[in-house]
């Protein structure tokens, strides 16, 4: 996301930009996946055991519920060779990264969150330039969403608006009786509203509005909901931009009049150096501090932000045995927001999703009963499920942290050490708010069936290794982006925020690339 | 992902996939999903020790005893090994479109009302069952 966008702000603004990047795709699920919408594959394609479970039946996930285990085939090439390339260590944080052509954008769900003034100060982030930023990355991608209850905590810094996607008859049953029951879900400091997402629901830029086909989760057909990679597909267009795919970025040390950037060529794993006269690093938060660790040799803890994260299987009981129309989206179609001192701040977010498209076996794996009997009641219940994810704000401590230790085994000679421990007053903070989600969920007719808590890391949301600072401090972050102590190196991607607002982050994430390369552009001194 | 080479044969009854699918969806099965079954439970690797085979192989013998250990499993270890075989044919059946009906239905049928509940209330008897073959077997 921040690398597609820090690009497109440099080569718009004329500066030559070469793209280093892993960059793998998928070959083999693009072309097997049809277009045609879910019900229609379900019922004639002989051979939807591949799309929906793989060619190895790698989504056939075994064993317990583990980070990714809603990955389908379509985006398993997200993590391949993460182990290879980059090894993490820990017993209490499960890391998601990726190698991927656009990164972890590919499976994004498409939350569009704008923060608001409390929580951007709290980041280190300017409230006036990211109203701004926020308008020019919705001029690119597109967004949908509707003014309502949920306005103030995601799309009030937002100009225009596609309309909201339709919702399905699960979600509208959950929203009508919000709307009846709205002032006893108020009082509890709880709001919903429909879905702001980097989801198109009208033709724009050459991109098609949703088919409401339910394959998000398979296949980017029609390109109406946003990936980065769209963006890098337009910047290899331009004349001055170059993209330099299998090059996974090591290192960089900085020379007199350049910056040389070392890498491994992941076809013949031989090292290759780069110069530039500028370096903006945007490979995530996890590889960004890599490279700037090994660069400086250091072992030194950096702090590290993950929003805590905790998914609820649902009833909606007015739902069971009802049939599920054909045509709707997999994406989350309503957010609700716990804002519990009623400022904006603190605020804990929760994305609805009515469940189909990943497949009965997830979920009937988990349950108590037989499988065969599980099946049998699966089929009444699945018109009710409802998934609720729920993400809680989160602020750094002594507790959470990573560093670099060496270890020749691995490719890159080192690996990523991770501890990340809440304290019990954080825990025992965000259970509390769970009751209160779980009563606002009661009042809209949701019962939920169990909690399941996936464990550090799962969130995806990762932030805060090197802050923003104003000190000329090693390991922080100038607010212009650039390392402290560097003359050339910057860093795009949301190392910097000092605070982990529980909204999706992503949207802030380009509109931070966007402003760090407007920033550089303003400061060049350079052709 | 690709195969692991280091993986080791995993010895599977000729009738597993077919009972399997007969406990599942009460259904007959085509060869191809007893060939992508097969395939599975070798790339996945699920393999069982020796008193697991014992109890399998009786469970592929008896469907009471399949369904019995089953609901046993799914409350006290619903991931060992049994369970994640049950569990990968019941993946190949779902994702195929002649069990479409056993996974979605339309509009549920009075049938339907009664074989869930039978399920349901006999559920305890089954528990108990499964209890005594893992444990006595």
């Amino acid at each position: 996301m921040a690398g597609a966008h820090s690009a497109q702000t440099l080569v718009e603004s004329g500066l030559k930009v070469c793209m280093l990047d892993v960059g793998y795709a998928d070959d083999y699920y693009k072309k097997i996946t049809p277009k045609d919408d879910f019900c229609s594959i379900r019922k004639n394609n002989k051979n939807q055991h591949e799309i929906f479970l793989g060619k190895y039946f790698e989504s056939i996930q075994l064993g317990g519920v583990k980070i990714g285990a809603q990955l389908t085939p379509g985006r398993s090439h997200l993590i391949k060779d993460i182990n290879k390339y980059l090894p993490v260590v820990s017993d209490t944080f499960s890391p998601y990264e990726s190698l991927a052509y656009g990164g972890l954008g590919s499976g994004w769900g498409a939350g569009a969150f704008t923060f608001s003034n409390p929580e951007l100060k709290a980041m280190g982030l300017d409230k006036t330039e990211f109203e701004k930023a926020y308008n020019v990355i919705n001029s690119r991608i597109g967004i949908s969403g509707e003014r309502d209850d949920s306005s103030p905590f995601c799309n009030d810094k937002l100009a225009n608006l596609q309309s909201p996607v339709k919702l399905d008859s699960n979600s509208s049953k959950i929203y009508e009786k919000y709307l009846r029951n709205r002032s006893k879900v108020n009082n509890l400091d709880v709001y919903l509203g429909r879905s702001n997402l980097a989801v198109l629901t009208e033709d724009f830029n050459g991109r098609e509005k949703l088919k409401y086909r339910e394959m998000s989760f398979y296949d980017d057909h029609g390109e109406s909901v946003y990936r980065p990679w769209m963006t890098v597909n337009v910047l290899l267009e331009k004349d001055n931009f170059v993209y330099q795919p299998g090059i996974l970025v090591t290192s960089f040390s900085e020379k007199e009049t350049y910056v040389e950037v070392r890498s491994i060529d992941t076809k013949t794993n031989e090292q290759k150096i780069f110069k530039c006269k500028k370096l903006v690093l945007a490979s995530g938060v996890l590889s960004t501090a890599r490279i700037v660790l090994r660069s400086a040799d250091s072992h030194e803890k950096l702090p590290l932000l993950c929003n805590p994260y905790t998914y609820l299987p649902t009833m909606n009981f007015s739902r069971i045995a009802k049939p599920i129309e054909s045509q709707r989206t997999s994406l989350s179609q309503l957010f609700m927001f716990y804002d519990k001192y009623r400022n904006n701040m603190d605020v804990s977010t929760c994305s609805f999703y009515s469940y189909r498209s990943l497949l009965s076996f997830r979920i009937i794996k988990e349950m108590p009963l037989a499988m065969r009997d599980s099946r049998l009641l699966m089929r009444y219940l699945l018109p009710a499920l409802t998934i609720i994810g729920i993400h809680h704000p989160e602020r750094g401590s002594d507790f959470k942290y990573l560093c670099l230790d060496k270890d020749d085994s691995k490719m890159t000679g080192d690996i990523l050490r991770i501890s990340y421990k809440l304290s019990c007053e954080e825990t025992h903070e965000n259970r509390s708010r769970e009751k209160v989600i779980t009563k606002a969920l009661f009042k809209l007719g949701l019962i939920p069936l169990t909690k399941e808590t996936p464990g550090m890391g799962a969130s995806i949301h990762y932030c805060g290794t090197l802050p923003f600072s104003n000190e000329e401090r090693l390991f922080t972050l100038g607010f212009d982006g650039k390392l402290m102590g560097s003359k050339n190196v910057f860093v795009a991607d949301s190392s910097g925020f000092k605070y982990l607002p529980s909204k999706g982050i992503t949207l802030t994430l380009m509109a931070n690339a966007h402003n760090i390369a407007s920033k550089i552009i303003e400061k060049r001194g350079f052709d | 992902m690709s195969i692991d080479e280091d993986r080791v044969s995993i010895k599977i009854p000729s009738n597993e996939a077919i009972k399997l699918a007969s406990y599942l969806v009460g259904k007959p099965i085509g060869h191809e999903v007893t060939i992508r079954y097969e395939m599975a439970v070798q790339i996945k690797q699920v393999s069982l020790n020796s008193h697991e085979q014992r109890v399998w192989n009786l469970m592929l013998s008896y469907s009471l005893i399949l369904t019995s250990v089953d609901s046993y499993l799914a409350l006290t270890d619903r991931n060992c090994p049994i369970r994640k075989r049950i569990c990968i044919m019941l993946a190949i059946l779902e994702a195929h479109p002649n069990y479409i009906s056993s996974f979605y239905f339309k509009r549920p049928q009075f049938i339907d009302h009664m074989n869930l509940l039978f399920s349901l209330f006999t559920t305890p008897f089954k528990v108990v069952l499964g209890i005594l073959i893992i444990k006595l077997y």
